[in-house]
């Protein structure tokens, strides 16, 4: 017996005849010209194009397949095609790749030899902005980047700072260094201006820093196995990884961190070894002087245990609470750690495994209700959703309250047009994140269970990242497009939404 | 290109009740089908005794939603546990991107014991019976059969599925 597509569960009579083909094109999504020697795939086979860009499939049972298309040099396109009659006209369009390239030199138009250059992609996650470095390069002797294979879309470039000794050109064993700077001039991520990148475009984008006297950390790390390397780094105030080399002893524990400008830091230290991670960190504060005497001590990952409870006029309720609970790293928008998800199990209780030493994020989310508090020891997480994790001390319990009397908002596009699918953002005045709620709204939406208060509705279409709705300086940028709303607990209500800039979709 | 012999494997039915999270895509109570397919020449990339992962290429998993087809970005996975008491399991695991917001997806399928043969640590088989009915799971953390959505942005939703899994 074939295998029985699902597109097809309902046409039984089609679904074993193997003899249907996928074809079609790929082609250069700029100029349109054929693209030879493209790799063309279905999950269950692989060519490549001829001169002419045509790839081919045949023997298919009929059903859905995903046709992909790629080729160096060119992003990846695919779509979803459905056969049974066959398709031979598919068009896959891959965009070309940009270069980014470009000179660092000193103020005094020095060539620096070994800069780090970051392209940073720029996203959101809850409401805030998050970046993640997409590509990285070294200078060279002539103080030269280049940055091939850049998809098409809005960067930050960024100089991170100088990588280790080097000969030739001005190198980074002067004793003079550079803090991180982005292009433009911007010091901090928050008024780095996005570069736009376009499809096979070449950018040139020159860097000119300022030097100035560089600084030693010193310290010793404790509690590392000897039988396994730690990893020791220097974050930036965002989480950012320092271009400062570092130097450890696995003999005596001594490390050592040079070419340092001065700033604040986080000096992290990780073992890990399969799925077990140890840690641990420290602040530091470098002025004009070497700092020395850091203590840095590893200590392994701790489970966060909790509960939520059902309080309000609907405790009597037999629903257990149905709540995700997902605890992120806080404050660092370029770190890529992701998330830990645990949920409530029946009654009420929670388990987060796998934490390691630091401060996180905590977002609660129930079905039909809202957290009405949140206690982390003495930590009121409604008031800041952030909980520490301290090395080798076990975390007290997350205590929660689940309450089912929300009000509910039936959200609706006032339009005579066609709905947009749009986004929506429901941020309380109250800045409490735990009330915020995002959601899709395609034409209409209904959310209930949310907390009482005054609260301001973003509708946008787009990118979803497009609004970082947490910022409270995006939020007085896009106040024009707010609607005003107050909530009141059991109380139903009808909201009506202008949706701007509406675009045809 | 001739294609090499594949398994179809499916999980559908209606999405609901939301055992964790707020649903910001709106899923509760809509249609939902996910499909894995896999060349049966495929190796696990992971095994122990009672559980074999393979690791499928972009498109291999689709999910359907309401009637919208979404399909796994990247590289997705496709595991299979069969315990010697309990429930064996069919998870399927991968991103999709949805309406510009790329998510993961878990699906499990919560099979009776017995129907996942252990030759599955070799490659990819058909389970049996099939069809086969899924009950809803009741809890996130509990057993029966439910899909996951999340990503940073929608922040992470559970929901029972009851329908059938088929192969």
């Amino acid at each position: 017996m074939c295998a029985a597509p699902l597109a097809l569960l309902a046409a039984p009579w089609l679904a074993c005849a193997a003899d249907f083909c996928i074809s079609g094109t790929v082609v250069n999504a700029s100029t349109g010209e054929p693209l030879r020697h493209a790799a063309a795939t279905i999950p269950q086979a692989a060519t490549l194009t001829d001169a002419a860009g045509i790839f081919r499939f045949c023997g298919l049972p009929a059903g859905a397949y995903y046709a992909n298309a790629e080729k160096p040099g060119f992003t990846a396109a695919g779509t979803q095609v459905v056969i049974g009659p066959s398709r031979e006209n598919i068009l896959l369009r891959l965009q070309p790749l940009a270069v980014i390239k470009g000179k660092v030199t000193e103020s005094g138009g020095e060539p620096l030899e070994k800069v780090l250059i970051q392209a940073l992609s720029i996203t959101t996650e809850d409401g805030r902005r998050k970046v993640k470095v997409e590509s990285a390069v070294s200078t060279d002797d002539r103080g030269e980047y280049r940055l091939p294979g850049m998809a098409a879309g809005p960067y930050l470039l960024r100089a991170a700072g100088w990588q280790g000794a080097a000969s030739g050109a001005k190198s980074s064993d002067s004793g003079e260094t550079f803090a991180a700077v982005y292009y433009g001039g911007a010091t901090d991520l928050a008024s780095a201006a996005p570069l736009a990148v376009a499809a096979g475009s070449q950018l040139d984008a020159d860097f000119s820093v300022t030097l100035a006297p560089s600084y030693r950390i010193r310290g010793v790390l404790a509690g590392f196995s000897a039988l396994l390397p730690p990893k020791i780094e220097l974050l930036g105030p965002e989480g950012d990884l320092s271009a400062a080399p570092v130097a450890f002893s696995p003999a005596t524990g001594v490390f050592q961190i040079s070419n340092v400008a001065p700033g604040s830091y986080t000096i992290r230290a990780t073992e890990s070894e399969g799925e077990e991670s140890r840690r641990g960190e420290q602040a530091v504060q470098v002025g004009s002087t070497d700092v020395n005497d850091v203590l840095l001590t590893l200590a392994g990952t701790v489970t966060l245990k909790g509960a939520v409870r059902v309080a309000g006029a609907s405790v009597s309720s037999p629903l257990p609470p149905a709540c995700s609970v997902d605890v992120s790293p806080a404050g660092d928008s370029m770190s890529q750690e992701t998330a830990v998800e645990s949920s409530t199990s029946d009654d009420g209780e929670f388990e987060v495994p796998s934490l390691l030493p630091g401060r996180y994020r905590v977002k609660m989310e129930c079905a039909n209700g809202y957290i009405a508090a949140a206690h982390f020891g003495d930590a009121d997480l409604l008031a800041r959703d952030e909980l520490l994790i301290i090395p080798g001390a076990p975390p007290p319990r997350l205590e929660a309250v689940l309450n089912r009397d929300g009000g509910t908002l039936d959200l609706a596009e006032d339009t005579d047009k066609e709905p947009v699918t749009a986004w929506l953002a429901l941020v309380p005045d109250s800045g409490n994140d735990l009330h915020t709620r995002f959601a899709i709204l395609k034409g209409k939406l209904s959310l209930s269970g949310i907390a009482p208060g005054d609260y301001h509705v973003y509708a946008w279409v787009g990118s979803p990242y497009e609004f970082e709705y947490a910022n409270p300086e995006a939020q007085r940028a896009w106040a024009g497009r707010a609607v005003s709303v107050h909530v009141a607990e059991r109380v139903h209500q009808s909201v009506s939404l202008k949706i701007a800039p509406r675009e045809p979709q | 290109m001739l294609a090499a012999a594949s398994i179809t494997y499916t999980i559908s039915g209606t999405l609901g009740p939301v055992l964790a999270g707020s649903d910001p895509l709106g899923a509760n109570g809509q249609s939902g089908v996910l499909t894995a397919t896999a060349s049966t020449t495929l190796t696990p990339t992971s095994r122990t005794r009672t559980s074999a992962t393979y690791t499928l290429p972009a498109g291999a998993i689709t999910v359907v939603i309401s009637g919208t087809t979404y399909s796994t970005t990247g590289t997705s996975t496709l595991k299979f546990v069969h315990p010697a008491t309990g429930p064996d399991t069919m998870v399927f695991s991968g991103t999709v991107s949805v309406s510009g917001i790329t998510a993961t997806v878990v699906g499990t399928a919560s099979l009776a014991n017995g129907s996942i043969p252990a030759t599955v640590g070799r490659h990819p088989v058909k389970f049996s019976p099939s069809p086969q009915t899924l009950t809803a799971a009741t809890s996130a953390t509990g057993p029966g059969s439910k899909v996951k959505y999340g990503s940073g942005l929608l922040g992470t939703t559970v929901l029972g599925i009851t329908g059938t899994a088929s192969n």
